[in-house]
C-alpha cells in the first residue's frame, strides 16, 4: 500500500502489517482440482464439509452445556463422542496430508467458511 | 479490438477538463486513453494491446493507479481489473443498457470518497484477554463439567474456548454498533467486512463526503483515545469500489 494512503495509524505497525499480509489473496481456500490431483482436491472439499458439520455439532453441544440440563452420563457420552470425532478428523487429515488451514473455503464477501 | 474499461462517470461536465488529465496519465503510463460517451455517461477506455495470458501484479497496480488518479478529481464508478469489452460498440451498449443503474450509483458516490477503517486486537492484549477470560470461565463452570475424567477434561477445554469466542463476538458487536451510531454524523454508508483473522475487531469501509475528511480523521483519533489498547488504521481516500456494485444487464 502506498504510504500516502495511510491517513492514521496507532499501535504496533508491525502487527498491523502482519494482519494485512494475511488478507492478501492466496491459494488457501481454493479447491485446486486438476486431472493429476483430483483425488486430493475432492478429499479437501469433502473433509472441509465434514469439519464444518463437526464444528456445528460441537457448537450445539456447548449450547446444551450452557443450558446446564445434561446429566453426568450424557456429559461423559458427549465428551467421548466429540473427542473421537476430532481424533478421526486428525487421522483423515494426516492421511491426505492436510493441515487445519487447508480445510477452509473462502466464500468471498461472506468471509471464510470456517 | 478488445477495449479496457477503467471508469464510468457522468458525461456532461467532464469531457473538456478530463482530457487534460488523461493526457498527463498517457505520458506517465504509455497508454492511449479515449473517452466514449452516450448522452448521460462517459467511459474512460483504452485499446487492449498484446495478449495478456496471466494476471501480472504490476499491471493490476498500474490499472488501479490510473483509476485512483481519476478518482481524486472526479466522482467515478471504478471498474475492476479485467473489465474488457469486445469492441467500442459493446462499451456503448453497456452504457446504454445500464444507464439507469449507473446514474443511480453515480449519484450515491457523487463528491464522496471511500476510506478503510481497521481496528485490531494487539497481540499483547489478545494474550492478556485470553488469560483473564480463561480464569473467569474456570470460576463459573456449569456444574455438569465438574469432575476429573478424560471426557470431562476434554469438554472443559472446549467449553473454555467456546466462552472466550462468545465473549469476543459480543465485544466486536458492541464496538461495531457503537461505530455505526457515532459515524452517523459523518456518513450513512458504512459496510463491515466479515472478520477475516482473529485479530480483527472492525474491518469497515466508509463512503464519506470529500468535505468531511477532517471530521473523519478527528473521529478516528477520538476512537483511538477510547481504545488505546487496540491497533487502529485509517487508509484512503480510495475510489468507491465497495459502494459501486452494479448487476450488469
Amino acid at each position: 500500500m502506498e504510504e500516502d494512503k495511510i491517513l492514521f495509524y496507532a499501535g504496533s505497525a508491525n502487527e498491523i502489517v502482519e494482519e494485512l499480509e494475511k488478507l492478501k489473496p492466496g491459494t488457501q481456500g481454493r479447491i485446486n482440482a486438476t486431472p493429476e490431483n483430483v483425488e486430493s482436491g475432492l478429499a479437501k472439499l469433502v473433509l472441509t464439509l465434514i469439519e464444518l458439520i463437526r464444528k456445528l455439532i460441537e457448537k450445539q453441544a456447548m449450547r446444551r452445556i450452557d443450558g446446564d440440563s445434561l446429566t453426568d452420563e450424557q456429559i461423559e457420552n458427549l465428551g467421548e463422542t466429540l473427542m473421537k470425532l476430532e481424533n478421526k478428523m486428525d487421522e483423515l487429515k494426516k492421511i491426505f496430508n492436510f493441515t487445519d488451514k487447508d480445510l477452509n473455503l473462502n466464500l468471498g464477501p461472506l468471509g471464510d467458511l470456517l | 479490438m478488445p477495449i479496457i474499461i477503467y471508469a464510468i462517470l457522468e458525461a456532461s461536465p467532464v469531457n473538456q477538463t478530463i482530457a487534460h488529465i488523461l493526457e498527463l496519465l498517457s505520458v506517465k503510463s504509455g497508454i492511449q486513453f479515449e473517452l466514449l460517451s452516450t448522452n448521460v455517461l462517459t467511459a474512460i477506455i483504452s485499446a487492449q494491446t498484446g495478449v495478456t495470458s496471466a494476471i501480472c501484479q504490476e499491471e493490476v497496480l498500474r490499472y488501479a493507479g490510473i483509476i485512483d488518479a481519476i478518482a481524486q478529481q472526479y466522482s467515478i464508478l471504478p471498474m475492476r481489473y479485467g473489465s474488457v469489452a469486445a469492441s467500442s460498440g459493446d462499451v456503448k451498449t453497456l452504457l446504454e443498457k445500464n444507464s439507469e443503474s449507473f446514474v443511480k450509483v453515480l449519484k450515491k458516490v457523487m463528491n464522496k470518497e471511500e476510506y478503510s477503517l481497521r481496528l485490531m486486537f494487539s497481540r499483547q492484549q489478545q494474550d492478556a484477554q485470553a488469560n483473564e477470560e480463561s480464569v473467569a470461565v474456570t470460576q463459573s463452570l456449569p456444574g455438569a463439567l465438574q469432575g476429573n475424567t478424560e471426557n470431562k477434561r476434554y469438554l472443559l477445554n472446549k467449553y473454555r474456548q467456546h466462552i472466550i469466542e462468545e465473549n469476543r463476538i459480543k465485544y466486536i458487536e458492541h464496538i461495531q454498533s457503537m461505530l455505526i451510531h457515532d459515524l452517523q454524523k459523518i456518513t450513512e454508508f458504512v459496510e463491515f467486512n466479515k472478520k477475516v483473522t482473529p485479530a480483527f475487531i472492525v474491518d469497515a469501509v466508509l463512503l464519506v463526503d470529500r468535505s468531511a475528511k477532517g471530521e473523519l480523521l478527528a473521529f478516528v483519533a477520538h476512537l483511538q483515545s477510547i481504545y488505546p489498547e487496540h491497533n487502529v488504521m485509517l487508509t484512503g481516500p480510495w475510489a468507491p469500489y465497495n459502494f459501486a456494485q452494479i448487476k450488469l444487464e
